[in-house]
C-alpha cells in the first residue's frame, strides 16, 4: 500500500492542485476498507511524497524557498519546512480518508448489506477501520 | 460509537481542515494555497519570462536577457517598447508595483489594516487623489506621454490577465492583483515626489517657537553657518552683495495650534550623491559621472534596470517600478543622474474659520468657503471610511482645533511634463539638449547632472519657488499671508553650474548667502558634499575606478567635525579603565566607518547621548526627537571649546566637560544594555544594522544583517535602513563604459538566487560593468537568452 500510494501521490501532486490528494484519500476511504496499518501507510505515503517533492523543488531553487518560507513562518531551521509539508500531507489525507471511511460506513448501512453495521450498531465496523482504531472511545 | 456519530465527528473536522488550509483563519495563512506543490511556492522556478503573446503589439519585441538578469528591449516602435516593458516589469515586480502605488492613493489599509490608516488619511487629506487625476490629465495632453503610459499599462495588464500562479506575497495576503490603471503610474510619480519633497521641519520649529522664542530658534537653526561649516551645490559668489539675513522681527506670528499630530512627512534622509569631472580632470580624457540615489532599503529595489531600444533611440538605465521609460541613465552621447534638490516646497498655514464648525475662513480681510470633496478609504475589514478633503486658498486642511485649522500647501501637486522631459533625454545628443529637455520638469526638484563627452553641467531642475526671506520656516498666518510659491525664481538666477571642471551635489544647500533669493533654510547637512568636494579638489585627474572607490568611501566627516571636541572635553578621571581604553581607540580612529570597528558605533551613541543631554530639558520633544543640525552643534562645540564664555555656552548646561562626560557614560550604558557588556561586540555592523527588508516587511523575505561599511554622513551614505539603492559610474566616449549596481538586482522574486547575489555584491561595494547592446544582432550574440513577445491574434 505504501509504495503504491507513494507512486500515485508523487506522480500527481505535481500536476494537480493540493486538494486532489484529499479527494483521492476520500475516494480510497469510501471504496476500500482499510485497517489502521494500511491507513497509516497510505497517509505516510502522502507525507513522504509531499516532503520529498518540496525538497527536490527547493533544491532546484538553491534552497531559497525553504530559507525564506521558514523565516516567514518563524521556523527555527529551514529543514523543518519539509517536516511541515509532511505533516500537512499526512493530515490532509488522513482527514479525508477518515471521512471516506465514514461515508462508506453510512452507505453500507443504508444498503443493509449483511456485513455492514446497522445504523443502530454501537460497534465499529468489522473491518477495523482506521476510524475506529486509534481514536475510538472504546 | 455509531457511524452517525463518526460522521458527526469526522466529516465536519475534514471540512474544517480543508477550509483552514485553503483560506486560513486569523493569523494562520492559507497554508495549502501557499505550499501547494502545483501552484504554490514550491512550483516556483527562478526563471525569466518565456516567449509569449501580448495583445496590442504591432510587431514582435525581442527581449535579450544578459547574464545579470537585465532585460534589453528591442522594438520596431516606441509604443511596443513600453508595452513590452510593462509586461516584463510586471512579470518580475507585480506585487511591488501594486503595493507601492497604493501609498499615494491612500489605499494601503485595504491590505495592511489599521496600522496604515494614518498614512492613508494623510495622503487623502493632502489631496493626492485629485492631484493624481490632474497630473494624469496633464500627462495625457502630451501625445507622446499619453501613448507611453497607455502602452505600458496595457503591457502590465497583459501580464496580469495571463497570470497563472500568483506571486507568493499575494497568496500570503490573500489578495489578487486588480487591473492596473493609468493612475497607478501617476500615483508612483506622486509617491516619489512626496518622498523627495514632502519634508518639512516648520511644524517642529513652530512648536519650538512657542517654547523658547523665535530668536533662540533662529540661533539653533540658522540659515547659514560660517563657510567652514557649509557646502553649496553652486559655489557662493562672493562678488555679489550678501543677501539680508533672517531676523526674529520677520516672524511676529506664532501659531496657537498646540496639538498638531505627527504627520507621516517625507524622511529627510532621502537624498543622493552625484558628481562629474570634465575631460580636463579625467584620466580617460572624457567626462566622468558618478551617481548614487539614496532611498529606503527594500527588496525588491525600487529601481528597475533595463535597456530600451527602438529606431528613434537606444537608452540604458533604471526605471522606477510602475513608471514607463528610464529615469536615470545614458545613451551613446550623454549621461544624466539626479540628487534630490531638497529645496522646501511644503508650507504650513494657520487659518481661522468663522466658528468651530464652519468651513468659511478669513483671508486677506475676506471670507471664503473651503471646497470640500469627500473621499473614501477602504479598510481591510471591507468597511469604508469617509474623509473630507478640504481645500482652501492656502492648501489642504490637515488638522483643526476649534475655529483654527492647519493647512498644507505643497508644490508637488503641480506637475508639468516630467515623463516627457525624460523621453527627451533618450534622443538628446549633448548636455545642452539634456538641460533643455529638463525645462519641462517641475517636481520633484532635482539636481540633475547632464554630461556629454566634452562637457558637464548641473542644474537645480524644476519649479524653484521664489520666496520672501524666511518664508515657510514656521507655520504662517493664513489671515494675512498670501499663498506662497506662486512664481519661480527668474531664469537668469536659476541655480546651475555649467563649464566648471567638476560639479557635485549631495542634497546640501543649493546657494550660499550671496545668492539674492531665499530658497529656504532646511537642506540636508553638508557632510557628504564636503567629503566629495575635498576628494575632487585633492586630486588632479580621475579614473572610473576611482569614482567607484569614492562611492564606497566610508570616511565619516561628521565624526571628524564633532569627535575631537568631545574627546578634548571628556573628563578622563571619571572614567573606568575599560572606558579609557575606548577613549584611546577613539583618539586613534581615523573616522572610517568600517563594519568590524566599534569606534563608529561609540561615536554615534555618544553624539546621540550628547544631544539628549543638551536639549531634552531645554524643550519638550515630540514623538520624534528634534535637535539642531549636527553641523550647528559642531560649530557650537568649537566655539564653546575655544571659549567657555561664548554665547553658545548657554545651551550647554553645566559646561562642556560635564556634558561630554555624562553623555559618554550614557552612551556606554546604552551600548552595554543593547549589545552586552563587552565593548568588542559593539561593532558597526551590529549598531548600524544594515538590512534590506522585504517591501511588504514579510519576515524571512528580506536580507540578513549585512556587514557594510559606511555611515549616514560618509559618501557611502549607509544609514542602515537607507542608502544608495542605485549606483552608477559613467565614462563617456565613443562607446561609453558604465558600471552599475542595484541591491537585489532586477529580480523581484524573493526565491531567486540573483536576489541574494546582488545583495551581497552591493553590500560589498562591487559594481558590474553594464552590457549596452548597440543593436539586436549584438544582443543576440552576447545575451544569455533572447525571448520574443509576439502580437496576439
Amino acid at each position: 500500500m505504501f509504495f503504491f500510494s507513494l507512486a500515485i501521490f508523487a506522480a500527481l501532486s505535481w500536476n494537480l492542485p493540493w486538494w486532489w490528494a484529499g479527494v483521492f484519500g476520500f475516494a480510497m476511504g469510501a471504496v476500500r476498507p482499510m485497517g489502521w496499518r494500511e491507513g497509516l501507510a497510505f497517509c505516510s505515503a502522502a507525507a513522504v511524497a509531499w516532503a520529498a517533492l518540496a525538497y527536490v523543488q527547493d533544491g532546484r531553487n538553491f534552497g531559497l524557498i525553504s530559507q525564506r518560507m521558514s523565516g516567514l513562518i518563524g521556523l527555527p531551521h529551514p529543514l523543518l519546512i519539509f517536516a511541515l509539508m509532511a505533516g500537512l500531507g499526512f493530515l490532509t489525507v488522513f482527514f479525508c480518508l477518515q471521512s471516506g471511511q465514514v461515508v462508506r460506513g453510512l452507505f453500507s448501512m443504508a444498503t443493509k448489506t449483511p456485513n455492514s453495521p446497522s445504523l443502530n450498531d454501537t460497534n465499529p465496523p468489522a473491518d477495523e477501520s482506521l476510524a475506529s482504531s486509534g481514536t475510538s472511545s472504546r | 460509537m455509531t457511524w452517525r456519530r463518526w460522521a458527526i465527528l469526522w466529516i465536519p473536522l475534514t471540512v474544517l481542515w480543508l477550509l483552514l488550509m485553503a483560506r486560513g483563519v486569523g493569523a494562520v495563512p492559507p497554508l495549502m494555497r501557499l505550499f501547494d506543490l502545483h501552484r504554490g511556492v514550491w512550483s516556483h522556478r527562478s526563471s525569466l519570462p518565456l516567449d509569449a503573446e501580448l495583445s496590442g503589439l504591432q510587431s514582435p519585441v525581442h527581449v535579450a536577457w544578459d547574464k545579470n538578469g537585465v532585460p534589453h528591449f528591442f522594438a520596431s516602435n516606441e509604443d511596443d517598447l513600453y508595452r513590452a516593458q510593462g509586461y516584463v516589469m510586471a512579470s518580475q515586480r507585480l506585487f511591488q508595483m501594486d503595493l507601492i502605488t497604493r501609498q499615494a492613493a491612500g489605499r494601503l489599509s485595504e491590505w495592511v489594516g489599521e496600522k496604515t490608516m494614518a498614512y492613508d488619511r494623510f495622503f487623502v487629506r493632502l489631496g493626492m487623489r485629485e492631484s493624481a487625476e490632474n497630473t494624469l490629465r496633464e500627462f495625457m495632453r502630451e501625445p507622446g506621454t499619453a501613448r507611453m503610459i497607455t502602452a505600458f499599462t496595457e503591457g502590465v495588464n497583459g501580464y496580469i490577465s495571463g497570470l497563472k500562479a500568483l506571486p507568493p506575497e499575494y497568496i500570503l495576503l490573500g489578495r489578487r492583483p486588480e487591473p492596473f490603471d493609468l493612475l497607478r503610474t501617476v500615483y508612483m510619480d506622486k509617491s516619489l515626489t512626496f518622498n523627495l519633497s514632502g519634508r518639512s521641519f516648520a511644524l517642529n520649529l513652530s512648536s519650538l517657537q512657542q517654547q523658547i522664542g523665535t530668536e533662540a530658534v533662529l540661533d539653533l537653526f540658522p540659515e547659514f553657518l560660517p563657510d567652514a561649516y557649509e557646502d553649496y551645490v553652486v559655489p557662493d559668489d562672493k562678488g555679489r552683495k550678501r543677501r539680508a539675513p533672517e531676523t526674529a522681527e520677520m516672524f511676529p506670528f506664532i501659531t496657537q495650534l498646540k496639538d498638531i499630530p505627527a504627520f507621516p512627512l517625507a524622511n529627510p534622509s532621502n537624498g543622493s550623491n552625484n558628481w562629474a569631472v570634465s575631460p580636463s580632470r579625467s584620466k580617460t580624457g572624457r567626462s566622468l559621472v558618478a551617481n548614487d540615489t539614496h532611498l529606503g532599503y527594500s527588496l525588491p529595489n525600487i529601481w528597475y534596470e533595463n535597456q530600451l531600444s527602438c529606431p528613434d533611440f537606444n537608452v540604458y538605465g533604471v526605471a522606477l517600478v510602475a513608471i514607463p521609460g528610464i529615469v536615470n541613465g545614458y545613451n551613446s552621447k550623454i549621461a544624466w543622474g539626479p540628487t534630490n534638490g531638497t529645496t522646501p516646497v511644503l508650507d504650513w498655514f494657520e487659518i481661522e474659520f468663522e466658528n468651530e464648525t464652519s468651513l468659511r475662513y478669513i483671508h486677506k480681510g475676506q471670507w471664503y468657503d473651503a471646497v470640500v470633496r469627500e473621499e473614501k478609504i477602504a479598510r481591510q475589514d471591507g468597511q469604508t471610511e469617509a474623509i473630507p478633503v478640504t481645500l482652501t486658498k492656502l492648501g489642504h486642511l490637515m488638522h483643526r482645533e476649534g475655529k483654527y485649522g492647519l493647512t498644507a500647501l505643497w508644490l508637488g501637486h503641480q506637475s508639468r511634463q516630467e515623463l516627457q522631459a525624460l523621453r527627451g533625454l533618450y534622443q538628446a545628443d549633448s548636455a545642452v539638449a539634456c538641460r533643455k529637455s529638463f525645462e519641462r520638469w517641475a517636481q520633484p526638484i532635482q539636481n540633475f547632472i547632464c554630461a556629454d563627452q566634452e562637457t558637464i553641467s548641473l542644474r537645480h531642475t524644476g519649479l524653484v519657488p521664489r520666496r520672501e526671506i524666511g518664508e515657510g520656516r514656521f507655520v504662517m498666518d493664513g489671515r494675512t499671508k498670501h499663498p506662497t510659491m506662486t512664481e519661480p525664481v527668474p531664469e537668469s538666477f536659476h541655480p546651475q553650474v555649467v563649464g566648471a571642471p567638476f560639479v557635485l551635489s549631495a542634497n546640501q544647500k543649493i546657494e550660499g548667502p550671496h545668492y539674492p533669493f531665499y530658497l529656504g533654510w532646511d537642506f540636508e547637512e553638508p557632510f557628504r558634499g564636503i567629503s566629495i568636494r575635498r576628494r575632487l579638489e585633492a586630486q588632479d585627474k580621475f579614473s572610473p575606478e576611482e569614482f567607484i572607490q569614492m562611492q564606497n568611501d566610508g570616511y565619516d566627516v561628521q565624526a571628524a567635525y564633532i569627535l575631537p571636541y568631545l574627546l578634548k572635553n571628556v573628563q578622563r578621571e571619571d572614567l573606568s579603565s575599560e572606558q579609557k581604553l575606548m577613549l584611546k581607540g577613539l583618539q586613534e580612529w581615523i573616522f572610517d566607518a568600517r563594519a568590524e570597528l566599534t569606534e563608529p558605533s561609540f561615536f554615534r551613541a555618544w553624539f546621540s547621548a550628547f544631544k539628549h543631554e543638551l536639549f531634552d530639558d531645554t524643550y519638550k520633544q515630540g514623538s520624534k526627537p528634534f535637535y539642531p543640525k549636527a553641523m550647528r552643534l559642531a560649530y557650537m562645540l568649537k566655539r564653546v571649546s575655544d571659549n567657555p564664555n561664548d554665547s553658545d555656552a548657554r545651551w550647554i548646561k553645566g559646561g562642556l566637560p560635564l556634558a561630554a562626560t555624562k553623555s559618554f557614560k550614557a552612551a556606554w550604558d546604552s551600548l552595554a544594555s543593547k549589545y552586552g557588556a563587552d565593548p568588542a561586540g559593539w561593532t558597526w555592523t551590529r549598531y548600524n544594522h544594515a538590512q534590506l527588508p522585504h517591501v511588504a516587511r514579510l519576515p524571512g523575505f528580506g536580507s540578513q544583517v549585512l556587514p557594510m561599511d559606511g555611515s549616514a554622513t560618509s559618501i557611502r551614505g549607509n544609514h542602515g535602513w537607507h542608502g544608495p539603492v542605485y549606483k552608477a559610474v559613467f565614462e563617456l566616449g565613443e562607446k561609453p563604459r558604465v558600471w552599475m549596481q542595484v541591491p537585489g538586482g532586477n529580480d523581484g522574486d524573493p526565491f531567486s538566487p540573483r536576489f541574494e547575489r546582488f545583495v551581497k555584491e552591493w553590500s560589498e561595494g562591487q559594481m558590474r560593468e553594464v552590457e549596452f547592446y548597440q543593436n539586436l544582432e549584438e544582443a543576440k550574440s552576447k545575451a544569455e537568452r533572447v525571448i520574443v513577445l509576439r502580437p496576439k491574434g
